[in-house]
């Protein structure tokens, strides 16, 4: 476990440093993309739309940035086992190295993009209240889930070569029906009970509940079904990681 | 035969099967097995029930001293070995016990992060190929290799750019910087330029003399018969002859002049 931490740093660090290097644009991208995508939301969905939502800037971005670290850690990381396939023949290493690092490479831009945008949105309407330090704990489950979601994927991508492209498709739709951009209240209550099982949104709801009109019963609540998504999804990881690990050294 | 230095034991490998399930019409898409399920759902629902055995009841052990040589064509099921030794398959059945570090090496022209240069791959190398060192010591490994690959100012540039040969020397001088207790090498020697492969050889045959335990997979007999002290032929997922690396080498040659002949 010591080895497979340090070892995740280490390659993290390089990727990092790999990354920023070959472009100046490296650092100000991390940020320039999540911040057009916000941009432009805001614009369609406040100004045009007139989405009628308290503090909606804030809203937003408290939404929209854990899904576009989710989306994008998610469509990066499926194809990494595959590509990787002569290093993982070639040395004795932890293919799991691989997917954590890519997913703590994409967390730190995540973190770093969350803290530009969100300190002077908050600003705009009050300062931030302490609640915001409970993010930690969704922000702990988010992480690994994603580790484990990336596990599913990226074994998936060695044996079904065209699941980065599934991947892409679904992920694409999930947004329309994902409650970043418009709330929950806006969906009729009959069909409300799906958001239960919508996994990516779990996260989201908790993450977001530190930052936007905190209500500790509403948090609670919100961070154990997070809770229970993450044994789901890493129980499935570690199976599926377990039944395939011989046959991916096969493949790749 | 078994090992042959009677010393401590390093390595047992009991009754070792490895088996894949043998897919005849495998898809490697996800729109076609979509259209297959709905063409032949009986078909796609029902798993394979054949199985391709890649290894069949290995028995080995090592003990500290042993250089082992493994020998046989292709596909043989040498390099399937070598990896479930190393950690990298989990055994459909039996089990392997190692008392101690491993390390292994199955091609040294690969570069973890081709964007970063020679030296910074050899930093990121290293911490997988040693991830139990300090600081001080990394660097010394480090500084070491880089010296012995004689690369000079190219260790400065992206790996991306570096030739096979290249590639090979910056691995091998790293690979064969610090003895271990089991240390697997398949076919290292592929790829580097005849200048270096001189040095190169007389650097990993003392390595491998300071190892506690040696596999060493080659295809060329004289390799084998300069650095192992014991050898076995591998045919066709099992263990056909284990003894003296002349022996084994002589039985290689009469099996396979004998199917060249028929």
């Amino acid at each position: 476990m010591r080895t497979l931490v340090q070892t995740t740093y280490e390659l993290t660090r390089a990727q990092l440093k790999a990354r920023y290097r070959n472009t100046i644009a490296g650092l100000v991208w991390v940020i320039l993309n999540p911040l057009i995508m916000f941009g432009a939301q805001a614009i369609a969905f406040k100004h045009i739309l007139k989405i009628d939502i308290h503090n909606y800037y804030l809203y937003l971005v408290c939404g929209l940035t854990p899904w576009i670290f989710l989306i994008m850690t998610i469509q990066m990381t499926t194809p990494v086992l595959l590509h990787s396939g002569s290093l993982l023949k070639s040395f004795k290493i932890n293919p799991l190295v691989l997917i954590f690092s890519q997913v703590a490479d994409n967390f730190l831009n995540f973190l770093l993009a969350f803290s530009i945008m969100y300190l002077p949105i908050q600003l705009m309407y009050s300062p931030p209240s302490w609640s915001v330090l409970l993010a930690i704990i969704p922000l702990i489950l988010l992480i690994i889930s994603v580790c484990a979601v990336c596990t599913i994927l990226s074994l998936m991508q060695v044996f079904l070569r065209d699941t980065n492209y599934v991947v892409s498709f679904v992920t694409g739709v999930l947004f329309f029906v994902t409650p970043i951009f418009f709330s929950e209240d806006m969906v009729p209550e009959t069909y409300r009970w799906m958001f239960d099982f919508h996994l990516p949104y779990l996260y989201i709801k908790a993450f977001r509940s530190c930052f936007y009109e905190f209500n500790l019963d509403f948090f609670m609540l919100a961070l154990s079904k997070a809770s229970l998504s993450t044994i789901f999804l890493v129980s499935i990881a570690g199976w599926t990681w377990k039944r395939n690990k011989n046959e991916l050294y096969l493949r790749i | 035969m078994n090992s042959t230095s009677g010393s401590k034991s390093v390595l047992e490998v009991n009754d070792l099967n490895i088996h894949f399930d043998l897919d005849y019409h495998f898809i490697a898409s996800v729109r076609e097995k979509f259209i297959q399920a709905l063409k032949d759902p009986i078909d796609f629902f029902s798993p394979s029930k054949d199985k391709l055995h890649v290894l069949k009841g290995i028995q080995l052990s090592l003990n500290h001293g042993d250089r082992l040589g493994i020998i046989g064509v292709n596909g043989s099921g040498k390099t399937t070995l070598c990896r479930c030794i190393a950690g990298m398959y989990s055994p459909s059945k039996g089990s392997v016990n190692i008392n101690g570090e491993v390390r292994a090496i199955f091609d040294t022209s690969v570069g973890i992060l081709p964007e970063l240069t020679g030296r910074e791959n050899a930093q990121l190398l290293s911490q997988f190929l040693f991830p139990t060192i300090n600081k001080k010591e990394r660097k010394a490994i480090i500084d070491d290799a880089l010296e012995f690959s004689e690369l000079g100012h190219f260790l400065d540039t992206p790996y991306r750019t570096y030739s096979k040969g290249m590639q090979t020397r910056l691995s091998l001088s790293l690979i064969s910087s610090k003895p271990t207790d089991l240390l697997i090498l398949d076919e290292v020697f592929d790829g580097a330029d005849e200048f270096f492969q001189d040095k190169i050889s007389k650097r990993v045959l003392k390595m491998i003399h300071q190892s506690g335990a040696v596999i060493f997979v080659s295809h060329s007999p004289d390799q084998i018969l300069q650095a192992c002290n014991r050898a076995i032929f591998l045919n066709n997922g099992h263990i056909e002859v284990d003894g003296t690396p002349e022996e084994v080498i002589s039985h290689y040659r009469k099996t396979n002049i004998g199917e060249l002949v028929k």
